[in-house]
């Protein structure tokens, strides 16, 4: 999900709290901005800082001007192979190929599998918006795919194409378990940060800082995010530090679902306004609170949801068409490209 | 009031105003405060029941054409600065008025949803406000803890340590923030000081704006060596149904936050509503810019005529109060009448317009172009605001060169009206003030 519908989820979750709300008009607390601080907290401390102390141990960055997958696959395939033959794990990061200010080159990395192998295809150049330039694709075949065989069997929580084009590329973690070599997408994503345990720890050190109420505010805030991820398709470490490994999600919803986040975040501003106005000394809306739902959320909502599925739009990026492709002609890859 | 004189003064209004609006820096309300300051002084120009007439006019004008500007010349406002990035992209592509063109639309659209939106207006928009109205200080907090805390790191290179890597990402984040806080200084510094005269004090924020968001782009424009390829007059737009609804729901759905929200920009509520609805496509994104500024600045002014309540919204709003009172829904349906007239005459003047700053740009040097838009500006500025002015824009310009510098939000330059307002409606500004040494 997006940060603003966890932002919003917080400070909807703030809202319930009828004192947090009267002391806010009363007094000018901004007691319920801690609602929508912690709730977009957990992906702040990935985004801004877990991420930039993960220290992989192999990086890989594609030359832009002698560009060859299968120079990419073997190195991933030597990093996974590395992790299988020594049992420790292994890290690697695969950076962009950006060509200008506004144009990147795009490739492809998936793991197999069916063969236990490192697919990797050079896709075309793509604008910031990752929109393909027609014509622009590697005219040397060879060298536009690529396959490196792993040892042990793969195992991965997303079976899946990787696209890697603009801003920063992802990293991979490669770790032993018996016969089967576990790959890992974003090793340092959704770890300690999306945690019931760390968000317990902020909450109290908030209810020590700004009162007992401000610490629940913060805690429930927090802990609705990730339980928000877990309708995604990665989990979190919810116990951190007594669980360690990241569950997996319930696979419901995308993070860049457009409805899914429009309805999400609208449903939380219904639901703000609501309780502002329950709180409020005299309310303005005074209808019963299931005919207010119905008027402003299930009724456009569910009006929204059918008509939706009438504006489905192309898929400029072409993200779909090639993943499926790849996917498609992942067992045509054969030994020439090995 | 006589239907010819109202056509009169809505044609003469769109016609300023467009004149006006591609003027990159200078916004439609220090202009409109100087017609109002003149229209009170000779009272026979602009009759006083016309005056809200010819405003209607100006600010749906300038909510048209004021992309043209940030499309070819670099130089955006607070409102159309999410406009840049792809509309430089399409000018950089050759196809510059094809943006141009996409975010007209999108103003007609934000114009036509405008008028479907009045029962909203009557019923719904006045009972939300007055729910939201002893919580807009927080609720404002929010979105300046929102800009902050998604900024998103433009540095993350192939730095060796996990120090490098950190100092690498943190330096355009770090900037950032900079830009925030500083921002918000000059505002309450310019807010609360009472540094220019009396009679152009309504024009306080001018020089900070015009230094904050245009001046660092134009000498940007004027220093980089930057090629403006041939642009293409295109004869049609590559835009379907569901391109245009996605981009118009969100566009709608931003401008109208801005619109009900005290200090909130256009571009303020486009950036929010763009990530609510997780849009990607640049035309998606462009069209629902040109939806949403026109919503945030046609509807905050419209929601003035509203009946019985004149919500004041926006800066126009607040200064023709003292002039004129909507006494009945008639005025509402006028000002709606002239809301649609303007449209269709600033939409096409837009088309014209666009055409004939891309001939411009390409028989005259850009740098010199640039080089002559900073002299209009420092010259408008100084004339209406004197040398006080002049100093307060180049603060101003050094706050706003920082986040072209380290590639950061240039939205955060905003703090400098929503940091004193939040602080201003929690009842911090006074503190705030003597801790800074303003208030004795």
């Amino acid at each position: 999900m997006k940060g603003i519908a966890h932002f919003t989820t917080g400070v909807a979750v703030s809202t319930f709290f009828g004192e947090a709300v009267r002391i806010a008009a009363e007094q000018q607390s901004f007691i319920l901005l801690l609602g929508g601080i912690f709730g977009i907290l957990p992906d702040t401390l990935d985004f801004k800082f877990g991420r930039y102390l993960d220290k992989p141990d192999y990086e890989i960055e594609p030359e832009p001007n002698n560009l060859n997958a299968k120079k990419i696959a073997k190195q991933i395939a030597k990093a996974a192979n590395e992790a299988y033959e020594t049992g420790k794990t292994t890290e690697v990061q695969l950076h962009t190929i950006k060509l200008s200010a506004f144009t990147w080159r795009r490739y492809t990395v998936m793991f197999d599998s069916k063969t236990d192998s490192v697919v990797v295809e050079i896709g075309p150049v793509v604008s910031t918006s990752q929109v393909p330039y027609p014509g622009t694709e590697l005219q040397n075949h060879k060298k536009q795919k690529g396959k490196a065989k792993i040892k042990g069997k793969l195992s991965q929580e997303l079976q899946k194409p990787f696209i890697i084009d603009i801003k920063s590329g992802p990293s991979f973690k490669f770790e032993r378990k018996g016969d089967k070599l576990e790959v890992e997408f974003l090793p340092w994503y959704r770890q300690w940060s999306h945690s019931f345990t760390v968000g317990i720890l902020l909450g109290i050190i908030a209810g020590l800082i700004f009162g007992k109420l401000a610490g629940i505010i913060a805690a429930l805030a927090f802990s609705l995010h990730i339980i928000e991820d877990l309708f995604g398709f990665m989990g979190g470490n919810l116990l951190y530090p007594f669980t360690k490994n990241r569950t997996k999600g319930a696979k419901l919803i995308k993070t860049n679902s457009p409805l899914g986040n429009f309805l999400i975040t609208y449903a939380n501003l219904i639901i703000i306004i609501f309780n502002l106005n329950r709180f409020s000394p005299s309310p303005i809306i005074t209808i019963p609170w299931y005919l207010y739902f119905l008027i402003t959320f299930i009724i456009p909502g569910g009006i929204l949801f059918f008509v939706s599925g009438f504006f489905e739009i192309e898929d400029i990026t072409h993200h779909e068409k090639m993943t499926a492709k790849m996917i498609e002609e992942m067992d045509d890859v054969e030994d020439e490209f090995m | 009031m006589n239907f010819i004189n109202l056509l009169i003064y809505t044609i003469a209004g769109t016609l300023i105003a467009s004149m006006v609006s591609i003027i990159p820096g200078l916004h439609i309300y220090n202009v409109a405060g100087i017609i109002l300051v003149f229209s009170v002084t000779f009272k026979n120009i602009i009759p006083t029941n016309i005056l809200p007439v010819f405003i209607m006019s100006m600010i749906v004008t300038y909510s048209f054409l004021n992309t043209i500007p940030s499309v070819f010349l670099g130089a955006p406002d607070d409102s159309t600065i999410f406009v840049v990035l792809p509309g430089q992209k399409y000018m950089l592509e050759g196809r510059g008025y094809e943006a141009s063109v996409i975010t007209s639309i999108g103003g007609v659209i934000g114009i036509l949803l405008l008028v479907l939106a009045t029962p909203f207006s009557f019923y719904v928009f006045p009972k939300v406000i007055r729910i939201l109205s002893p919580h807009m200080f927080w609720i404002l907090g929010l979105i300046l803890v929102y800009m902050v805390m998604t900024e998103w790191s433009n540095g993350m290179k192939r730095a060796k340590t996990r120090f490098g890597k950190f100092f690498g990402a943190w330096k355009s984040l770090a900037a950032g923030i900079l830009t925030l806080i500083l921002s918000g200084f000059l505002g309450i510094i310019i807010m609360n000081k009472s540094l220019l005269h009396l009679k152009i004090s309504f024009q306080r924020v001018m020089p900070a704006f015009i230094g904050l968001f245009a001046i660092p782009l134009i000498i940007t424009n004027i220093i980089s060596k930057i090629e403006i390829p041939a642009q293409h007059i295109s004869e049609s737009i590559n835009l379907d149904g569901s391109l245009i609804a996605r981009g118009s729901a969100a566009g709608f759905l931003g401008g109208i936050f801005a619109a009900l929200f005290p200090i909130v920009t256009g571009g303020v509520g486009g950036l929010l509503a763009g990530y609510a609805t997780a849009q990607r496509d640049e035309r998606i994104f462009v069209l629902s810019q040109g939806v949403s500024k026109t919503v945030y600045y046609v509807g905050a002014f419209l929601l003035f005529f509203v009946p019985t309540l004149h919500i004041t919204r926006g800066e126009l709003a607040w200064m023709l109060t003292p002039l004129y009172t909507p006494h009945s829904a008639n005025d509402y349906w006028i000002a709606l009448g002239t809301m649609l007239i303007s449209a269709a005459l600033a939409f096409i003047l837009s088309l014209f317009y666009s055409q004939l700053v891309i001939r411009l740009i390409e028989h005259i040097n850009y740098r010199l172009i640039s080089l002559v838009v900073l002299f209009i500006l420092v010259i408008i500025i100084f004339l209406l605001t004197g040398p006080i002015g002049i100093l307060i824009m180049i603060v101003g310009t050094s706050i706003g060169f920082i986040p072209v510098m380290f590639n950061s939000r240039r939205m955060n330059c905003i703090g400098v009206l929503l940091i004193p307002i939040i602080l201003n409606m929690a009842g911090l500004g006074p503190k705030i003030l003597k801790f800074l040494g303003l208030l004795k």
